[in-house]
């Protein structure tokens, strides 16, 4: 396989006119041409939306940054009533920090027991089905989840976790406030269980994708289960495992029916896991209809917009980093 | 687990009792009567979905194959890079987007604004999974292509992409399950409908909007039970899509299901 | 040599099978799109309306229009509830026919009366439904006979009071046994008219205790540092919002709180004339429109300063308001409007005003009494088409 990567001429490095002078047929375009050509043409619809997003959110944005400045980013009001205008994006962005947080702190831990329960210790006949149910789960919309959430998963947080955490602990700064269920808290924990199907089923694959080489040689030199798979299975895993989490991660980071029924929406810095929140993806979709086009309000959300997408693009830089990083450790050797 | 079963146990209890022939195929009209049905919600599904996939598989198959292709060099990591960035993109953002595009454009809400929402969102996964699909098949197909003389383009075209094909229709028929139960970016497209369609400039209904809007209204009985008949069906769909994925691909290596 | 690295296989779907479902997914959206409503024998000349606004009104709307439709079937009236704000904004900006709001456009030199006059064209304002806002609570052990005035709800409600067995609501409550509990306020999460109306009616609290937290579709919730909020998305959330959570309080629109199982409860409130408390009824509500002394402007007025709040009578229901439909008085300026259309909407509308108000009482909505459809029907006559009245 190498020999033949090596020998196939790179298209995209020599000029299309050398190309083009060593045909021995009439001067025109080979279709190769034209075929890569077209190509590099639909790939650049996505440069393009990327470009037409950016110039749109930029450019939205412009009045409230010139009315506030680094203000926008630093203060906590959220105040849309004219006269009295204040608006600053520092209460979502750390209402998304914390959902989000909650929902990889919990939900991958989670999803790697199943992802190693699956690969690794289930005998056959639970595997299949198993892994088939939790890929299937991953595909309930979040509207679903929203309902669910609001009518069933609260009422059960509410009695069984955050009453008793606040009958105990409910003096530190952390729990204080009445649990009533539709808080940060909830609203992560929401999100934790609507990652574990992505992030266990990727890990998953990811796991048993692994060569039997190296849970053989782990064995061969006297590792136990539990070592084997740490060692054999987590480590070569370890960069898609990884890619698995941040994928679950922007899914919890732009997550937006399920949070905006459960967080209870109101622009407060997060002092508390019981406290009322909201986060920038829920802020958009409650107030973006409302706002009056050319408004400061709406150049406020759309600022938003761009803080959310900034943030997209740094949970890539940061995956790519990693991923980058392990592959120079690991001289390359990732799937 | 036990969350997810009781997701599914609640959605199955509550819309099994809505459903019937007429249910789903009556339209919507007045949500306060009893027969009002689904009808039109489930067609609208379908028709986004179909457009969706008119705009964003072409596109994506060929954005795929440039970057297995291709896409070796700068631009092409660029490219990819772009790519993760854009299947990262909060739904809500690219509601804005489309509304700010295609709605005050045509000049009303209407489906195409929402297909071209939802085909934003599909656009990654497609491409994503066409290069993973394509760069999986091996270098000796192509070489003996290339033995036999056939052309570059050719052998994408002909060969390469109907040997991944498993690959790209898994890829394609997850982001269908995707998309069909996105609500967000329709709120702010769409706008719903009690009819059924009637121009792909014209407002539309879809599943999750119907599930959403029987939600607001649910202290009248009959929405109460139409939304969770409409989540039934919106769990059935996105559920036999994925079970079509794998029953298509069975005996198959893990590699094409590796990224949904 | 691991089976993974061989890609072709003989089990997975064939080319054919592959081309075919690409197929059938682009030809979905073709026979779903034409052929089903050949099926049903719609014609293809339908008219189509769309109008979007407040979701109070969603459900009269829906039955007034699939009546409508029945009747006129090649005519279809599309409304959405997005909120009352939402439905000036889409209004204001063409994108749908008409909007629909608990909150009637502000008046003055910069509201949106003025802008919209100003850069699209004159917007009228058509009262077409009647809706009020009752107080629901949630204590255990209470559960009629709970009363409160604005001046007590105003303090509730921005934290004057945080205890339920605060003397000030005790006074009121003589035969109550009232806990000692954190009162905890239900509100609107989103722009919402009833927030509108409620909070407008909360401004009429006396001036030792005012009302601080502004009437608006969002009130300034976050001015308060005392009361205990929970904020909830629309009038569904702050229903179950309440009815899930012990000790709590919040507002809700009449036709919710009459259609909803189980049984919420609400509270009576002091009556306009200041003589009894009264329960939120269909009754009550007809009862303070009826006596109302308002006098309504004309289509093309400013309707903001418009009032049915703290109506006079001995058995009126303090907290009632109008719903709006905002249609453009000129409506070519609507774009894709035509002659046909132009002309099936306004008797869209005509009928809105008559024979839809049939709907609503069986909907728990307030029907409009004869003085407000006289009013309507002189607004309706004057809408034009390039400047040609569609309706004698």
């Amino acid at each position: 396989m190498a020999v033949s990567e090596e020998a196939r001429p790179k298209q995209g490095k020599t000029p299309a006119r050398a190309r083009l002078a060593s045909l021995r047929f009439p001067r025109r375009f080979s279709c190769d041409d034209v075929f890569e050509a077209s190509s590099i043409i639909f790939a650049g619809v996505i440069v393009l939306i990327i470009v037409v997003t950016s110039v749109f959110l930029v450019r939205g944005s412009v009045p409230v940054l010139e009315s506030f400045g680094t203000g926008f980013f630093t203060g906590k009001n959220w105040i849309a009533a004219a006269g009295s205008e204040s608006y600053s994006a520092l209460p979502f962005v750390l209402g998304t920090l914390v959902t989000s947080a909650i929902a990889v702190a919990v939900g991958v831990p989670l999803s790697m027991g199943i992802a190693i329960f699956l690969a690794e210790m289930a005998p056959w006949s639970v595997r299949n089905p198993l892994s088939r149910v939790i890929e299937l789960l991953a595909a309930v919309p979040s509207i679903v989840y929203g309902l669910w959430g609001l009518f069933v998963f609260r009422l059960w947080i509410r009695d069984y976790l955050e009453t008793p955490i606040s009958n105990y602990v409910g003096s530190f700064p952390v729990f204080q406030g009445t649990p009533l269920g539709l808080d940060f808290l909830t609203a992560g924990l929401i999100l934790a269980i609507m990652i574990i199907p992505t992030v266990s089923s990727i890990s998953n694959d990811v796991m048993m994708a692994v060569p039997a080489s190296q849970r053989e040689a782990a064995y061969s030199i006297g590792a136990t289960r539990w070592e084997v798979v740490r060692t054999g299975v987590l480590g070569y895993a370890r960069s898609g495992i990884f890619g698995a989490t941040i994928l679950g991660l922007g899914r919890a980071v732009g997550e937006t029916m399920a949070v905006t029924m459960i967080i209870g929406n109101i622009p407060a810095l997060p002092a508390s896991f019981f406290q009322h929140g909201a986060t920038m993806a829920s802020v958009i979709a409650n107030e973006f209809s409302e706002a009056d086009p050319g408004s400061l309000h709406l150049s406020a959300l759309i600022g938003i917009g761009l803080t959310l997408f900034l943030f997209a693009l740094v949970i890539n830089v940061f995956a790519q980093l990693m991923v980058w990083r392990v592959l120079k450790v690991r001289g390359g050797s990732v799937e | 687990m036990f969350p997810l079963a009781s997701i599914l146990f609640e959605v199955v209890r509550n819309g099994l009792p809505a459903i019937s022939v007429g249910f789903l195929t009556r339209p919507t009209g007045n949500i306060t009567d009893p027969s009002s049905g689904i009808g039109n919600a489930i067609e609208g599904t379908l028709i986004l979905i179909g457009m969706t996939c008119l705009i964003a598989v072409p596109i994506g198959l060929f954005a795929g194959i440039y970057l297995a292709e291709f896409g070796d060099n700068k631009f092409g990591r660029t490219i990819r890079f772009l790519n993760d960035v854009l299947g990262e993109f909060p739904s809500i953002v690219i509601g804005i987007l489309a509304f700010s595009i295609v709605v005050v454009a045509i000049g009303h809400f209407s489906a195409m604004a929402g297909a071209v929402a939802l085909s934003i969102i599909m656009l990654p996964i497609v491409t994503r999974t066409a290069e993973e699909s394509i760069k999986l098949v091996p270098s000796s197909i192509r070489d003996a292509a290339m033995a036999l003389g056939i052309r570059r383009w050719r052998t994408s075209l002909s060969i390469v992409l109907v040997t991944a094909k498993d690959g790209i229709l898994t890829g394609i028929m997850l982001s269908i399950a995707r998309i069909a139960g996105e609500t967000a970016p329709l709120l702010l497209t769409v706008l719903g409908s009690g009819f059924f369609f009637s121009g792909v400039d014209q407002p539309i209904d879809a599943l999750p909007l119907r599930i959403f809007t029987d939600y607001k209204n649910s202290n009248y009985p009959s929405a109460l039970a139409q939304g969770w008949g409409a989540a039934l069906v919106l769990v059935v769909l996105v559920l036999s899509l994925n079970l079509g994925v794998r029953f298509l691909t069975r005996g198959r290596s893990t590699f094409a299901r590796a990224r949904a | 040599m691991s089976s993974k690295d061989v890609v072709i296989r003989s089990t997975g779907i064939s080319k054919s099978i592959f081309i075919i479902s690409l197929v059938i997914v682009a030809a979905a959206s073709g026979v779903a799109g034409y052929f089903v409503p050949v099926l049903l024998k719609q014609s293809s000349s339908v008219i189509t309306i769309s109008g979007a606004g407040s979701s109070f009104v969603f459900p009269l709307m829906s039955a007034i229009n699939a009546n409508y439709t029945a009747g006129n079937p090649n005519v279809q009236v599309n409304y959405q509830s997005v909120g009352s704000g939402a439905g000036i904004t889409d209004f204001s900006t063409r994108i749908v026919d008409f909007g629909a709001t608990d909150a009637p456009l502000t008046g003055g030199s910069l509201g949106q009366r003025a802008n919209i006059t100003r850069d699209t064209g004159t917007p009228l304002t058509i009262p077409e439904s009647i809706g009020a806002v009752a107080i629901a609570f949630n204590v255990k052990g209470v559960a009629t006979g709970l009363k409160l005035n604005a001046t007590v709800a105003a303090m509730i409600f921005q934290g004057n009071i945080t205890q339920w067995n605060d003397p000030i609501i005790a006074n009121m409550n003589s035969g109550v046994t009232l806990p000692s509990s954190t009162i905890t306020v239900v509100h609107r999460s989103d722009s919402s008219g009833t927030s509108f109306i409620f909070s407008s009616w909360l401004n009429s609290s006396n001036a030792h205790y005012p009302w601080k937290l502004k009437v608006s579709k969002t009130p300034n919730w976050a001015g308060s540092t005392q009361a205990t909020y929970l904020s909830l998305p629309q009038n569904v959330g702050v229903a179950g919002g309440v009815q899930q959570n012990p000790n709590t309080i919040g507002y809700v629109e009449l036709n919710y709180v009459l259609s909803t199982t189980p049984q919420m409860y609400y509270a009576s409130v002091l009556n306009g004339a200041g003589s009894a408390y009264v329960l939120p009824s269909l009754t009550t509500s007809t009862n303070a429109v009826n006596n109302s002394t308002a006098s309504l402007p004309t289509g093309d007025g400013d309707w903001s300063k418009v009032t049915l709040l703290n109506a006079p009578g001995g058995s009126s229901y303090s907290i009632v308001s109008f719903t709006y439909v905002l249609v453009f008085k000129e409506l070519s300026v609507v774009p894709g409007m035509t002659q046909a259309k132009a002309q099936a909407f306004v008797n869209y509308l005509w009928f809105l005003v008559h024979s839809g108000q049939d709907q609503a009482t069986k909907l728990s909505f307030v029907a409009l009494p004869f003085a407000v459809v006289t009013i309507d029907e002189a607004t309706i006559r004057t809408i034009t088409y390039n400047s040609a009245t569609l309706h004698s």
